[in-house]
């Protein structure tokens, strides 16, 4: 009975964001766009950009607000951000690596997409706090609340004895997707490329074949060592590193609206200079993943039934 | 009309068998101070949960909880959230906000007051409990009286009726607890609001309580002023789990079995005492028990003046510490809060490195970080050591690192779990375990490494007196077997009872050391109950056997 | 004034939040359009001078660290793809490196390091509780989110202190020569602060919903007051942004830089803007400094 409330109110919210995000997608960005272009010439991409990102982070803070949540889920909320943002905060004067956004994407896979997604913008805000705040800030929150909303897309919670699994079968379809995603890529350079491959190429099509193989796998993927790293590895690297990028070359106002074509060049270079950073990052959180991701998953779902998240 | 009403209450949890509570009859009127004392695990917090709605406990229920007359699950939810008030055993996890003001109006914002009314309570309440100094602060930058204090002001702050405590002292030290103690007492001599209060802290609380209830096992053993329930306590079938933990003056008054009344403070326990002797009595002291020669104890790690501060612009924590620690006993460190008694702990096990002066494991400093001791510290919250999801693989995971063969793993934790009597919970989540079975796993975990050195912060913090007495038990198997124990400690009538010595520290050096008896009659207030009471009467009786074995020489 | 720089003490910093968030957004927004080569550096050097005097020299040196590289990579990249403008330097591979392109590239890194700068004092002054007054109005759960986010870090470090002491004392200390290890006992102490936090916090929810957390009808409260001085500096901060921003929209202080470097508008004629803008941007200076003086002043006369 309490479950099936808790359902509908879900599924009520679902739709809220659903309604909310296509009114702004649909008029409020390409206005903010045109009205851009229109009237403030050719150089306002650093302006327009982080509208647009603000767009993007409302309808998730907006519809949390409407819901009115519990306490209990509060809470969780604000543990997990500041564990993300202290483990951000803490492993990086120890190791290379950081636990931030592992903690994120293990934050969306236990908690759900919505709070998956709060966990991650909350967690890089508040970190922000103490690394500086900048206008790439509106853009961090937006990546790591995409990595812990895809998390908790597209993993599959409910069977948690199923958790140690590791069947191959099931992360074979992203996988594979990724695999030939990158080799359609490696193709289109071959025939059509210029200078290295290591470019946004790489990043597109892995975007790509990525949200097609989870796509695929929807709410399906197992959770175990193997999957999670995998998972953690490529979206880090593909979503969060892609996405960085262009905030990197938007703040640096690098495209030029009538040189579109000169700007294809210096996205490439953005992107090439990219990747060590972008892998570093990638391989740490695929490492936390693989060390404790599964076990810190066990020990939310085990808060969460021994205080009664789900009554 | 009964403020609070329990009538004929029982209680399953969920998924076991036994009722946490069995047929429970309280009637508690208005503006009374109550009492609810028992070991733990008797269902206090069972119970105090059942008088707010909204955190009472999930389970099958028998019988009615009244609230002036009406049942509190009919009573609405804005009138359950202000007029009961319910605050919690840590300082810590209660707190919401990160700023003290916020946390203040908390509860007031809930309840949806407009600025003003909120500005205009959150500034009574600042001032009556003295919190307007630190008003502005993060609550990060409290103590842990401080803390606990904000919690009871930001539920006062909603002006509550009835106030729920659940042990609120007790992960507290001597001097917060006092504090917040008086606050209580203002509260319900001022205010005329209901206290509800389960506490371990006997000593302190009796003379507060207008009545005391006394609870075994999920059901009400005796109830009513204290010294009744002292006596009921102390004379009982037996004497009961109980009995360890009522103030000093009482257990002496029951050993002794005179007639008169029963004293229930130190003042009147030195009054009764005097009528009990003749003015000169005819033996005043204990003979000291004489040191063993025969088997002279190895120093195992020693200070030697020792100089630490935390950073380079930082105020030195411990200033020119001297101190050693021998193999096979028992060594405490007392003293008050921030005087560097953890500090030197740490010190003394090669945690923290000195700036100035040396800290010798048998005999030679140390190099690169390798100790040539092995050291176990248990940390002053024990689940600083958990890892696993159940207590037999919290025991493994200590031997993860070694490599003697699975079959000796096995049978060294089969060994700890006995050694700890732990075996009926080996599947149970380590964070399921009550307060002291954690800190016995915790203890288990650090001794399966075979360490020379045991270093304990506050391990009997938050423990009932039985658990303190288990405690007491496995220190001494250890110091048995050779290994150096140093713990550091609030809890005076702990050292002077179990330890082999005793240094106080103050200002970051030792002020005095020696063994209990010789430290603690030497002292004249940071000394125990027993001794305090006793004094001038007979000299170096610091535990309550002592004065009944020197009362019971002297003829009585 | 203190070598670690004003602070939160500074003078500027106890006006209303309100205030101080309408200020940096005039400042950042109009920073984020202008392009014309003066005001681009008064931006800069006003920016400057404020991270100076709030954080003194080591948060200016930090500010320059962070916007360095993306400034020598907008400088270099522009005119390598760039290839418009008159003023041909020199070919590279055969492509042309124009003077306007190293200009323009010029232009937009200043812009980007007076956003950086300013974005930078704006941290300090708006500080968390005043983030959390101002998101209290419009998201009041996650403005309580926040709150309780910055309340858990502090404690998250002394929970992380001691864990790693008693891992330490159980002889798990791994130098940089055992990485593999080090890393995996970095994570080991991460997981164990994850459980302890978890199963704890929920002491926290207990203690909110037994204070009426969720009843309807929730205010926030708050401790900052709307005075008189506010709104004065509201109205100067209005009067003021609203001179810069006629200018920018008017086009007064319009640049091409392609083909060739054009300011549209004579330099007597973008005085006014530019002072206005100039008196936007340093009000925060002035108001610091003259609050130094006065405490000295008084303390003098104490």
């Amino acid at each position: 009975m309490q479950t099936k409330r808790d359902m509908t109110q879900y599924e009520v919210t679902r739709h809220k964001r659903f309604y909310i995000t296509a009114v702004l997608i649909l008029v409020c960005i390409p206005l903010t766009i045109f009205v851009g272009v229109r009237f403030l010439s050719d150089r306002k991409y650093m302006f327009i950009s982080l509208l647009i990102i603000l767009y993007t982070l409302l309808p998730f803070f907006m519809v949390f607000e409407r819901r009115r949540p519990r306490a209990r889920e509060l809470v969780m909320i604000a543990v997990m951000s500041a564990l993300a943002a202290f483990g951000t905060l803490a492993c990086s004067m120890m190791i290379p690596f950081q636990a931030g956004t592992a903690l994120v994407i293990v934050a969306g896979i236990s908690m759900g997409p919505e709070s998956g997604f709060l966990v991650g913008a909350i967690a890089r805000f508040v970190c922000n706090f103490f690394l500086g705040q900048g206008p790439w800030t509106p853009w961090q929150m937006f990546c790591w609340g995409i990595l812990g909303f895809l998390a908790g897309v597209v993993f599959n919670k409910v069977d948690l004895e199923k958790m140690k699994s590791r069947s191959f079968q099931i992360v074979r379809g992203p996988v594979l997707c990724v695999l030939c995603a990158i080799g359609a890529a490696y193709l289109s350079y071959r025939w059509w490329g210029k200078g290295p491959f290591l470019g946004w190429r790489l990043y597109i099509f892995g975007a790509i074949g990525l949200l097609v193989g989870l796509l695929i796998q929807r709410d399906r993927l197992p959770i175990d060592d193997l999957t999670l790293s995998l998972f953690g590895l490529m979206s880090t690297f593909i979503i969060y590193g892609g996405i960085m990028n262009i905030c990197t070359m938007v703040m640096s106002s690098a495209i030029d609206r009538t040189q579109i074509d000169m700007s294809w060049k210096s996205l490439t270079a953005l992107y090439i200079s990219g990747v060590p950073y972008d892998f570093t990052h990638a391989l740490g959180t695929a490492f936390f993943l693989f060390l404790f991701g599964e076990k810190v998953i066990r020990k939310i779902e085990r808060v969460k039934i021994k205080y009664g998240m789900y009554r | 009309m009964a403020q609070v009403e329990f009538r004929d209450v029982s209680f399953w949890y969920p998924m076991s068998d036994g009722a946490a509570l069995q047929h429970v009859t309280i009637q508690i009127e208005q503006a009374e101070f109550v009492v609810l004392c028992g070991p733990s695990g008797c269902g206090k917090t069972t119970l105090l949960r059942h008088l707010k709605p909204s955190i009472a406990p999930y389970g099958k229920r028998e019988g009615q909880v009244l609230y002036r007359d009406r049942s509190l699950a009919q009573l609405d939810r804005r009138a359950a959230a202000q007029q009961i008030g319910y605050v919690r055993q840590s300082p810590d996890e209660q707190i919401v906000t990160d700023k003290v003001w916020h946390e203040l109006a908390f509860g007031l914002e809930s309840l949806g007051y407009d600025q003003q009314t909120i500005r205009r309570r959150v500034a009574e309440m600042a001032s009556f409990f003295g919190i307007q100094t630190w008003f502005r602060r993060s609550v990060s930058e409290l103590s842990g009286g401080q803390k606990q204090l904000l919690n009871l002001a930001s539920v006062m702050a909603m002006q509550p009726q009835v106030l729920v405590l659940d042990e609120p002292t007790s992960q507290l030290d001597p001097i917060a607890a006092g504090e917040f103690l008086q606050a209580l007492r203002k509260i319900n001599l001022e205010l005329g609001v209901t206290i509800i209060l389960s506490e371990h802290r006997l000593e302190e609380v009796f003379p507060l309580a207008d009545r005391v209830i006394a609870m075994e096992d999920g059901h009400i053993t005796c109830s009513g002023p204290a010294r009744e329930v002292g006596d009921f306590l102390s004379r009982g079938q037996g004497r009961d789990r109980m009995f360890e933990g009522l103030p000093a003056v009482m257990k002496i008054y029951a050993q002794i079995g005179t007639g008169g009344m029963c004293p229930l403070t130190v003042r009147e326990g030195r009054l009764w005492l005097q009528s009990l002797l003749p003015p000169r009595a005819a033996v005043t002291a204990l003979p000291q028990p004489a040191e063993s020669r025969t088997h002279p104890k190895p120093v195992l790690a020693e200070a030697k003046d020792v100089w630490f501060r935390y950073s380079r612009g930082g105020v030195d924590v411990v200033r020119g510490l001297d101190a050693q620690v021998y193999g096979g006993e028992l060594y405490c460190l007392i003293g008050g809060n921030g005087v560097g008694k953890t500090t030197a702990l740490k010190l003394l096990g090669g945690i923290y490195r000195p700036y100035r002066g040396k800290v010798l494991h048998r005999g030679t400093a140390m190099a690169n970080n390798k100790n040539s001791l092995r050291v176990g510290l248990l940390p002053q919250d024990p689940q600083a050591l958990f890892t696993e999801i159940t207590v037999e693989e919290e025991l493994f995971d200590a031997l993860g690192d070694s490599r003697c063969p699975d079959r000796e793993k096995e049978r060294r934790i089969e060994q700890m779990l006995a050694q700890l009597e732990l075996q009926a919970l080996r599947r149970a989540n380590p964070y399921d375990l009550s307060g002291g079975e954690q800190q016995r796993l915790a203890l288990g975990k650090i001794l399966l490494l075979q360490p020379e050195l045991v270093l304990l912060d506050e391990p009997t913090k938050g423990l009932d007196p039985f658990f303190k007495a288990v405690l007491a038990d496995i220190l001494k198997g250890l110091a048995e077997q050779g290994i150096g124990v140093v713990m550091v400690t609030h809890d005076i009538e702990f050292a002077a009872e179990h330890a082999d010595r005793c240094a106080m520290l103050f200002d970051g050096q030792i002020v005095s050391q020696g063994r209990p008896r010789a430290f603690f009659s030497g002292n004249s207030f940071y000394t125990t109950a027993a001794d305090r009471m006793s004094r001038g009467v007979f000299e170096g009786a610091v535990t309550y056997r002592d004065v009944v074995e020197l009362c019971r020489q002297n003829g009585i | 004034m203190p070598r670690e720089g004003l602070g939160d003490k500074s003078s500027f910093s106890s006006f209303h939040p309100l205030v101080s968030f309408a200020y940096f957004a005039a400042v950042l927004g109009l920073g984020m359009f202008s392009m014309h080569p003066l005001i681009l550096a008064l931006t800069v050097a006003t920016g400057a001078a404020y991270t100076f005097l709030l954080g003194g020299g080591k948060a200016l040196r930090g500010a320059l660290l962070v916007s360095l590289p993306l400034l020598v990579f907008t400088v270099l990249l522009n005119p390598l793809f760039n290839h418009r403008g008159a003023t041909v330097l020199f070919y590279l591979n055969d492509n042309a490196v124009t003077l306007e392109a190293i200009l323009y590239g010029l232009a937009a890194a200043s812009m980007l390091v007076g956003v950086i700068l300013w974005f930078g004092c704006f941290g300090r002054i708006v500080t968390a509780d005043k983030f959390i007054y101002l998101f209290g109005r419009v998201l009041p759960s996650i403005s309580l989110v926040l709150s309780m986010c910055l309340r858990y870090i502090p404690m998250l470090r002394q929970r992380y202190r001691q864990i790693a002491e008693g891992q330490r004392c159980m002889g798990r200390v791994y130098g940089a020569r055992q990485p593999i290890r080090r890393l995996r006992q970095v994570a080991r102490e991460v997981s164990i602060l994850i459980a302890w936090s978890l199963e704890s916090s929920i002491e926290t929810s207990d203690s909110m919903e037994a204070r009426g957390y969720g009843l309807p009808g929730r205010t926030s409260f708050h401790i900052f007051r709307f005075t008189r001085r506010d709104g004065w500096a509201l109205a100067v901060i209005a009067v003021l942004s609203a001179v810069a921003t006629a200018g920018l929209v008017g086009g007064i202080t319009e640049v091409y830089y392609y083909p060739s470097v054009v300011c549209t508008h004579r330099l007597t004629d973008i005085l006014p803007v530019a002072a206005a803008h100039l008196a936007l941007l340093a009000l925060p200076i002035f108001i610091d400094i003259e609050g130094e003086r006065r405490w000295r002043k008084w303390n003098f006369e104490m």
